[in-house]
């Protein structure tokens, strides 16, 4: 299989990540990785409740708006708070949804080369990540302090602040970023074949 | 700089990023970025001001609502006794066409994908039932693993499509017409593949044996009664968009609710589901919802090199007739399906795709079924075939004689896309008439 999430599932893992609420588990960790790792676990998993609460709600509020219209009526803020909440959902269950291997990588190259090669290219692909990651903390971060310090609302019928939105994917890059520097240090401290996750 | 030199070095750029094996939205980030600062030359902080404004507002999206909710739905009904209830009602009812329960498999991946965006939610919940007792009675599992494998693909082309949507939102092309669209062209494409099984069946008979049970009208009619909740939710989520009473996230809503509602009416309701279904829910949308905030930030790289258009005047300068684009999309399409899923090759190619077949004198609705379809193909092209592996494990053969047994359908989809190209009307009469 060329496309997976990962490099490497055993069954353990498998049916670990089918458990939404179970962390993976990485065996070989030395303490002070363990101990990062299920802080970043246990964030991941606080911000995806998070994110299902509001789909839930998302949901909720959008058979109320249907609801209230034929009494005439309308929340007047349904598209606009569900509009937000697809952004809330992607950003703060982005994390976990990576840890818990659902987003795809392609591994069509990278499986035929020998096994020194993949762990470089696995080196080179986490570097990038974490460097663009923190290149995008860094910006959206000031994009967030400027709207806190303006006090600036968005031009709907509800004056939502807008740092608040866009705390959301700072929040989601965030727990991206220190995600993957958690399997960066792990391919230093284990090597590369402990890493793994689903493949779909 | 050239547009051929602009075009490979961020090719170069993208195979660098993805071959190597990184995750697909990681790598479309780095694309843009590295993009933006080799070839456009732009500072950091430039980008950096972009790629956060972009990347943010991309998600804030009322359409992009439907694809969280409906994945909720079909996970909802996956969970259920829906594949048997599907089996019992259509067994009786397609006994007697030649090929007999072969066509479980199509009809049931039919009104399957009727209530499910996705082609491997479509292909494991109907597979998982209909190859065990196709398998029972001594039916062809050759037949009935490419049957599987091609109308799996049906989860993208008849509506509710979370494909659908994400060309929706990226091309600007409305969601509801799209759902009109594909069903004309679903139609055509289960018909396509009940008229090659019953043909093989005719031909070679002992790949279809005849069906043993019960067939009378009263079996049908109790058949018929088995279909009951899956045509009421049909009836609810595509009857509400099409008769313009809500829009396709409202009616995605409205699908969640009724999908508890025949939960808790079938006696199979219980919170474990519930949050089972809204977990696995989060996994997919936030896959799909991260790549399409990461293309955005590509797609605005590929706009402020003004590649689309140069590559559009280029392609004009060529001369090509209107089929030539469409072969070379084809190709291009085909190739990477080989190692891409669905998503990624929407995300990546539409930006620079719709301009093209604008020129080319198509209509932005007709191409997003082309699009599907070229992605349903992808789910049954090694050595990227979802669906592929899917029926592997279902049918316990070698993935070589499941490649073998979906290329028929494979050439079956071809043969209806060719058809969508000479007769554009089957995609576009619908979304008119109504």
């Amino acid at each position: 299989m060329s496309t997976n999430t990962a490099f490497d599932s055993s069954d353990e893992e498998m049916s670990s990540a089918e458990s939404p609420f179970k962390f993976p588990p990485h065996p070989d960790d030395p303490a002070w990785l363990a101990v990062l790792s299920r802080v970043s676990s246990s964030l991941n998993l606080f911000c995806a409740l998070i994110s299902a609460v509001i789909v839930s709600l998302m949901t909720l509020l959008i058979i109320v708006e249907i609801c209230l219209r034929f009494f005439s009526l309308s929340t007047f803020m349904a598209d606009t708070l569900v509009g937000y909440g697809v952004a809330a959902t992607t950003f703060l269950s982005a994390a976990w949804a990576l840890e818990h291997g659902a987003m795809i990588r392609v591994t069509a190259l990278t499986n035929v080369l020998p096994s020194a090669f993949q762990w470089l290219a696995e080196m080179f692909c986490l570097v990038a990540t974490e460097a663009i990651f923190v290149f995008l903390i860094n910006y959206q971060w000031h994009s967030v302090y400027k709207f806190w310090v303006r006090g600036t609302v968005g031009q709907h019928y509800i004056k939502i602040p807008l740092w608040i939105p866009e705390s959301f994917f700072l929040i989601g890059l965030t727990l991206l970023g220190l995600q993957v520097l958690v399997r960066l240090l792990r391919v230093l401290a284990v090597g590369h074949k402990s890493e793994g996750s689903l493949k779909i | 700089m050239s547009v051929a030199l602009a075009s490979v070095l961020l090719l170069a750029l993208l195979a660098l990023f993805l071959g190597l094996g990184n995750w697909i939205f990681a790598g479309l980030l780095l694309s843009g970025a590295g993009a933006m600062w080799l070839i456009l030359d732009f500072p950091w902080v430039r980008i950096g001001a972009i790629a956060t404004k972009v990347i943010s507002s991309s998600a804030v999206s009322w359409e992009l609502a439907a694809i969280p909710i409906f994945i909720w739905m079909g996970d909802i009904i996956f969970r259920t006794d829906i594949s048997e209830r599907l089996f019992r009602g259509l067994a009786p009812i397609v006994a007697k066409i030649p090929g007999g329960l072969l066509h479980t498999n199509v009809f049931g991946c039919t009104l399957f994908a009727a209530i499910s965006g996705s082609s491997t939610a479509t292909t494991a919940t109907v597979g998982k039932i209909t190859v065990p007792e196709l398998k029972k009675r001594d039916y062809s599992m050759s037949l009935a693993a490419g049957s599987l494998a091609g109308a799996g693909s049906f989860g993208l082309l008849i509506p509710p499509s979370i494909a659908m949507i994400i060309y929706g939102v990226l091309a600007e092309v409305s969601i509801a017409k799209l759902f009109i669209a594909g069903i004309l062209p679903g139609i055509m494409m289960a018909a396509l593949y009940s008229g090659y099984i019953a043909i093989m069946s005719i031909a070679f008979p002992n790949m279809a044996p005849r069906y043993d049970g019960d067939i009378s009208l009263r079996a049908i009619l109790k058949g018929l009664g088995e279909l009951v909740p899956i045509g009421a939710l049909m009836f609810v989520v595509l009857g509400s968009i099409y008769s313009g009473l809500a829009t396709p996230s409202e009616a995605a809503a409205v699908g969640v609710f009724c999908a508890i509602v025949i939960t808790i009416l079938t006696r199979q309701f219980s919170v474990k589901l519930l949050v089972e279904s809204l977990m696995n829910t989060l996994r997919i949308s936030s896959m799909i919802c991260m790549l399409i905030a990461s293309s955005a930030f590509l797609s605005a790289a590929i706009a402020y090199m003004h590649l689309p258009t140069m590559i559009t005047e280029m392609i004009a300068n060529l001369n090509l007739p209107p089929y030539g684009v469409l072969l070379i999309l084809a190709v291009l399409y085909i190739v990477l399906g080989m190692f891409l899923d669905g998503t990624s090759m929407t995300v990546m190619t539409v930006p620079i795709a719709v301009p093209l077949i604008i020129q080319a004198g198509y209509e932005p609705l007709w191409f997003g079924i082309y699009l599907v379809i070229m992605i349903e193909m992808s789910t049954i092209t090694p050595p990227v075939g979802l669906n592929l592996y899917i029926l592997q494990a279902l049918t316990e053969r070698s993935l070589g004689a499941t490649i073998l047994a979906a290329a028929p359908f494979f050439l079956l989809l071809c043969i209806g896309t060719a058809l969508l190209a000479a007769f554009p009307q089957i995609v576009l009469w619908l979304p008119s008439a109504l």
